[in-house]
């Protein structure tokens, strides 16, 4: 019973890292407008649909082991064939922005590519470790990176002007629309690998941890939205590469230990290298699923072909 | 499996270690750590000037501060034009005050603290000052310290002690507000008569960057049990 509850809490740890990901080094999304409210909620409204929709449908295809003839086999290699494609494509647009965001903030003026293949090495022996040894890494990152987070948000209440703060609904459905997709596509779609992810990694129960992970993940992004529209209003974080790197930057702890950004870049580094791992890992355990002996060498080979790619781009 | 996080671990932690380094082998003599920019608009050209306290191995305690400048049209102009005078790199990381001249337009105010925020990239949350003129404010120093551009937010934090002032001019600030009212502290320099007890010389308020109102030193409400103390 204790074991099942431990593991519940790493996979919470591990839904929440997961949806903070890479989102939250743009946050909050270049919105121009008070809308940006609004169009957060939404984003919360649909964070929630692939593990009430997608999880169960996952869970009930990859459950048992698949046999070699009826329905399953060729739905599930299609839906493993779209989902593993799509998981690579999110880990390396994850790994591609945290790259760069290190580069343009912390390591000013040095070349991204060591720095990239660093970051690469660390995705493969996360995706490669067991899976105790991941969970439990990343049940310490989040207990950190929760802590930071409200930290962060403590010390910076007195620069904050509430007047930032305002609530406004997009005046048409196409309006909506035109901001709240590109929205879901960054934010929202790249949930369904960690749906992905529990449905092969847990078998059973993982509904709970999902939406909670889900939730307290966004309830992250939320602290970290609204210190930064409390910073500097909603117009002036749209024209910020990094707002709320930014906005942290500018919290001191009394006059002498001023910005910092240090526990923000911990934050979004323990965030992005969860969230490519796990996709690195979706992938493995697919493949697991077809061809058990082959899923070992995933990590590697997918690492090595990384690594040959970040020097040709 | 305990061998596996451990090396896990330590490659995690790899990312971090360029970081403690002096990037690009800069060491502090070899660059020059801006303290301070000043804007100014000089016979129709922006004038752009950097006050670069200059330190010496050996000598920590004898600063000098030096201020360079550069004429253009645009404030990267202004920039090149400044840079091409130096042997060595400017540093924008360390700077601690924004200096607008009464002279410049309100689109000039606008392009220069856009130009300092986003193009060179200093600190959000350095303030932005007015003067008659920058150059001749940043040149002059301070009464108390040779760098204006680090006594200066020191003076304005004892003022906001002193008086009720509702300061809203550091550059996120300014840059946040900038379609509605400014309001920035006025200083005077060194070596104008008024200055000679007191730098600081009142605020001026801005609407989108165009003067609309002035209130001076003398006018401002000292706080509860606070004397004028100059």
């Amino acid at each position: 019973m204790r074991e099942r509850h431990e593991r519940g809490l790493h996979k919470i740890a591990v839904g929440m890292l997961f949806t903070v990901g890479n989102s939250l080094i743009r946050f909050p999304w270049r919105a121009t407008d008070p809308k940006v409210t609004a169009l957060f909620i939404l984003s919360v409204a649909g964070a929630l649909l692939p593990a009430c929709l997608l999880y169960p449908l996952l869970r009930r295809l990859f459950r048992q082991p698949l046999g070699r003839s009826g329905w399953r086999l060729p739905v599930a290699a299609v839906s493993a064939l779209a989902v593993g494609g799509y998981a690579l494509y999110v880990g390396w647009h994850c790994m591609r922005d945290y790259v760069h965001y290190a580069a343009e903030m912390i390591l000013t003026g040095e070349r991204s590519l060591l720095f990239g293949l660093l970051f690469l090495l660390c995705i493969v022996l996360l995706a490669r470790l067991p899976r105790h040894g991941a969970d439990s890494f990343s049940l310490i990152l989040a207990i950190a990176a929760l802590l930071s987070v409200l930290l962060l948000f403590l010390s910076g209440i007195s620069q904050y002007r509430v007047e930032y703060l305002a609530f406004r609904l997009p005046a048409s459905v196409r309006e909506l629309a035109n901001d709240a997709l590109p929205l879901w596509r960054e934010t929202v779609l790249p949930l369904v690998i960690l749906s992905a992810y529990m449905a092969l990694s847990t078998p059973r129960r993982g509904e709970r941890s999902l939406i909670v992970g889900t939730l307290l993940g966004y309830a992250v992004l939320f602290l970290c939205v609204l210190q930064t529209l409390l910073t500097f209003g909603a117009p002036f974080s749209a024209g910020l590469s990094y707002p709320y790197s930014q906005a942290v930057r500018i919290v001191s702890f009394g006059q002498y230990f001023f910005r910092p950004e240090i526990f923000s870049y911990g934050l979004d580094f323990a965030a992005c290298l969860v969230r490519a791992a796990v996709c690195l890992a979706t992938v493995k355990r697919l493949i697991g699923r077809f061809s058990p002996r082959l899923a070992p060498y995933v990590p590697l080979t997918a690492g090595a072909a990384g690594c040959v790619l970040w020097v040709l781009l | 499996m305990k061998k596996g996080i451990v090396v896990f671990i330590l490659a995690a932690l790899m990312p971090f270690l360029p970081s403690c380094g002096a990037r690009r082998l800069n060491e502090p003599e070899d660059v020059y750590l801006v303290s301070a920019l000043g804007f100014d608009r000089v016979e129709g050209s922006l004038r752009l000037c950097a006050e670069v306290p200059l330190t010496r191995e050996n000598e920590a305690d004898k600063m000098e501060v030096r201020c360079f400048q550069g004429i253009g049209e645009t404030p990267e102009q202004a920039l090149r034009d400044l840079r091409a005078g130096l042997s060595k790199e400017l540093i924008f990381g360390h700077c601690a005050l924004v200096v607008l001249g009464d002279e410049l337009m309100p689109q000039d105010r606008i392009e220069a603290i856009d130009f300092a925020a986003h193009k060179i990239k200093i600190p959000l949350s350095v303030p932005v000052i007015s003067a008659p003129d920058a150059l001749e404010l940043l040149a002059g120093g301070s009464l108390s310290a040779p760098a204006a551009g680090y006594d200066i937010p020191e003076i304005l934090r004892r003022q906001s002690k002193q008086y009720v002032l509702d300061l809203r001019c550091r550059l996120y600030e300014v840059l946040a507000a900038a379609d509605g009212v400014q309001i920035l502290p006025h200083f005077l320099p060194t070596d104008s008569e008024q200055a000679a007890s007191d730098l600081f010389d009142g605020l001026r308020r801005y609407d989108r960057f165009s003067l609309v109102g002035e209130t001076k030193r003398q006018e401002l409400i000292p706080r509860e049990g606070e004397g004028d103390g100059t």
